[in-house]
């Protein structure tokens, strides 16, 4: 009864219910699992996907950023108005994204040299960014972006748009970041045990700096990602995204105490919420049904994903006691604990070790 | 701890700066209520939000009459479309000694209290754009009643649709909470079903958020395949829609609705929309202003008054039941815009808001 490797991961109760989801409405309305419908909403979930990447990196730092609705409606009208008075594209891209970068080191800087919690901290530069574009553009929305610049949005590879593939590549990057470096294993660190970290010499603020400057990078992303799609910028864009982005990590198995979770759960978190949206159309909610209906269905998913893991929980506890405790079936060789010990401190030894 | 209440000072009052009023330049007047002819009178022009180009040409012809007719006119709002921020600003706005308040309000109700207390110290009240229940202002400039206005959507759809198809259409606008697109589309949905064949398929919402409009719209559009016209009676959703028809490349579907001729000036140019309306914006804030102007000479305007407005031609007082009011009263009444605009590709660029 021991429970498969793959299981214990988080966010594999993320993204089957994202699958079995997808498979559920497909059933009903077949019109939905079309390749192109799939492709249509896999190219809706970019810029939520990017935004909950970063919302996910600054979790786990064990800290939470709500600017970044206003961090992508700046960079994009930064990016906008240059695109639009013919500046380079290749000189745009590189631009925004240091904004963007820059934006999120504002926030990483006041939470750890300014010691201001970081919901204060980014309540007040989600206020501040969105005042600035509002100053930058007196109030206007950015129109007439280039068609080259809007032409990305629909350049298609294997029937899927380019902006897929590339959000795609970078966040399995960032995955393998995240699970195969020092700094990924830093930043866990930091979330886990800001303290200890520090003792085994993490630097936990510079971690904590990239990490929100990663967010903003990722916001920048995101806008110049809504510039292709969209064509047009206004000061109203990403208003309340912020709170999307942290619900797709949140449901994707990024916990708000910090220290645990994944780039690929929060992205399936992502497509998890986008199929929902999307899917209100082609199963017959009427609109006015549309708020309630979504609400209800992460709610759902939440407790789904509770029971699940506390499921998985009990049988992997009880698999481990059957292990060290009750009478062995095969125990594993040279792995067997001091017959006094218990399963707490052997736990808390190995996590000092 | 220095560092840190400075920065946090400094925050809080960044953001309190660029949330709360970040449009108060003018130098204000000190009337107190008394104000004699050496002082322009003040007049504040409020819209549902800032940051939207419909409001901002509204604001831009309202200020330009102020000059014309020695007012001191004020556009000040809010980034964010909401009850409190509009009655904390009419209520500075009371305290600075403004004699006229105008306003598009965000609900109907909402304002009643505060829009009494200003009218109780013999403050002029009006609203534009978007009304308040009769009884707590005096006269709303009117775009249009829900008639006009629905049947103007009917319209430009029959220009390429027969009534006598049979075909599937949809609506697209913000929200079930927004009062007059609300009312425009139940309006055009009952001449559907009265004088046509068409079937309207599905409504449904963007919340003023551009991603979701394409998204939205991309999801309608899928779920139908047979839909033929699309009415999008929305400034965010109609450009959504039409950026949605782009990505899909698709061409046979009438996209119709409401919004501004710089917003939508690429979508026709590209023949993806062929025709939208709406009123124009610039000349509904000269005419809120023309009307103040009246008002506070001590003119007095009843129902079925008329009176002449330079620019304007000669305008009528109509009773509160245009609107389906039931609430008449003396120095009480609804100022339609003469005209509406419907815009193609012949006339766009004779517009600029």
């Amino acid at each position: 009864m021991t429970v498969p490797g793959f299981l214990k991961a988080r966010e594999v109760v993320t993204i089957a219910g994202a699958l079995i989801f997808i498979v559920g409405v497909g059933v009903a309305q077949p019109r939905f699992v079309e390749y192109e419908n799939l492709t249509r909403i896999a190219n809706s979930t970019v810029i939520l996907a990017l935004l909950a990447a970063g919302a996910a990196l600054v979790i786990i730092t064990r800290n939470i950023d709500v600017s970044v609705g206003s961090t992508m409606a700046l960079t994009g009208i930064v990016g906008g108005s240059m695109l639009r008075d013919g500046v380079s594209i290749a000189v745009v891209v590189p631009v925004v994204i240091l904004a963007g970068a820059g934006l999120g080191a504002v926030n990483g800087i006041g939470v750890t040299y300014g010691r201001v919690p970081s919901i204060v901290m980014t309540l007040g530069t989600l206020g501040a960014y969105r005042g600035i574009s509002f100053i930058l553009t007196s109030g206007h929305s950015v129109e007439n972006i280039p068609a080259e610049f809007k032409k990305i949005a629909v350049t298609k590879l294997l029937g899927m748009p380019v902006i897929v593939w590339g959000a795609s590549a970078l966040l399995i990057g960032l995955m393998l970041l995240m699970s195969r470096t020092r700094a990924g294993r830093h930043l866990y660190a930091t979330g886990d045990n800001a303290a200890g970290a520090r003792l085994i010499g993490v630097r936990t603020n510079g971690m904590v700096i990239i990490a929100f400057s990663a967010s903003g990078a990722l916001a920048a992303l995101a806008a110049l990602v809504f510039l292709a799609q969209i064509g047009s910028v206004s000061n109203q864009a990403g208003m309340g995204i912020e709170m999307r982005a942290i619900a797709a990590a949140v449901i994707g198995g990024v916990a708000l105490s910090g220290g645990v979770g994944t780039i690929l759960g929060a992205t399936f978190g992502a497509v998890f919420i986008t199929t929902a949206t999307s899917s209100l159309s082609f199963i017959g909610i009427p609109g006015f049904w549309a708020d309630t209906v979504i609400g209800a269905i992460l709610l759902l998913a939440l407790f789904a994903d509770a029971r699940v893991r506390a499921g998985l929980e009990k049988r992997r506890l009880s698999a481990r006691y059957k292990r060290e405790l009750g009478g062995p079936p095969e125990p594993p060789p040279g792995d067997r604990p001091a017959p006094a010990a218990l399963p707490s401190e052997k736990r808390i030894a190995g996590g000092v070790a | 701890m220095k560092i840190t209440s400075a920065l946090f000072a400094s925050v809080a009052i960044a953001a309190l700066a660029f949330t709360a009023g970040c449009s108060d330049s003018t130098a204000t007047t000190d009337a107190e209520g008394s104000a004699d002819a050496a002082d322009a009178p003040r007049v504040a022009f409020i819209p549902k939000l800032t940051g939207v180009g419909f409001f901002e040409s509204g604001g831009a012809g309202a200020e330009a009459a102020g000059e014309k007719y020695g007012l001191d006119v004020t556009y000040v709002g809010s980034p964010e479309a909401s009850v409190a921020k509009q009655v904390e600003l009419i209520n500075t706005e009371i305290q600075q000694g403004a004699e006229a308040i105008i306003v598009s309000s965000v609900s109907p109700d909402g304002l009643c209290q505060v829009f009494k207390k200003a009218m109780a110290q013999d403050i002029l009240v009006l609203t534009w754009d978007s009304d308040v229940n009769p009884e707590c202002r005096t006269y709303y400039i009117s775009q249009g009643t829900a008639d006009q206005l629905g049947a103007m959507l009917v319209e430009m759809a029959e220009v390429d649709i027969a009534k006598t198809d049979k075909v599937e259409v949809a609506f697209h606008y913000a929200s079930p909470t927004v009062t007059d697109q609300n009312q425009w589309a139940e309006k055009a949905k009952q001449i559907i079903a009265d004088e046509t064949s068409w079937t309207v398929v599905d409504t449904v919402f963007s919340e003023n958020q551009t991603e979701l409009a394409v998204q939205q719209a991309e999801a309608l559009i899928n779920a139908n395949p047979d839909l033929k016209v699309i009415f999008a009676p929305d400034a965010n959703a109609l450009p959504g829609t039409a950026q949605a028809l782009e990505s899909l490349s698709r061409t046979d579907l009438n996209v119709v609705g409401f919004s501004t001729p710089n917003v939508m000036r690429p979508y026709i140019e590209s023949g993806t929309i062929k025709r939208f309306g709406l009123w124009d914006v610039t000349k509904q804030g000269e005419l809120a202003v023309a009307v103040t102007k009246q008002l506070l000479d001590g003119k007095k305007l009843n129902v079925g008054d008329s009176f002449d407005v330079d620019g304007l031609g000669t305008l009528e007082v109509s009773p509160n039941s245009v609107q389906g009011y039931d609430y008449e009263a003396d120095g009480n009444g609804i100022i339609l815009m003469p005209e509406r605009v419907v815009f193609t590709k012949d006339n766009i660029n004779d517009f600029d808001f």
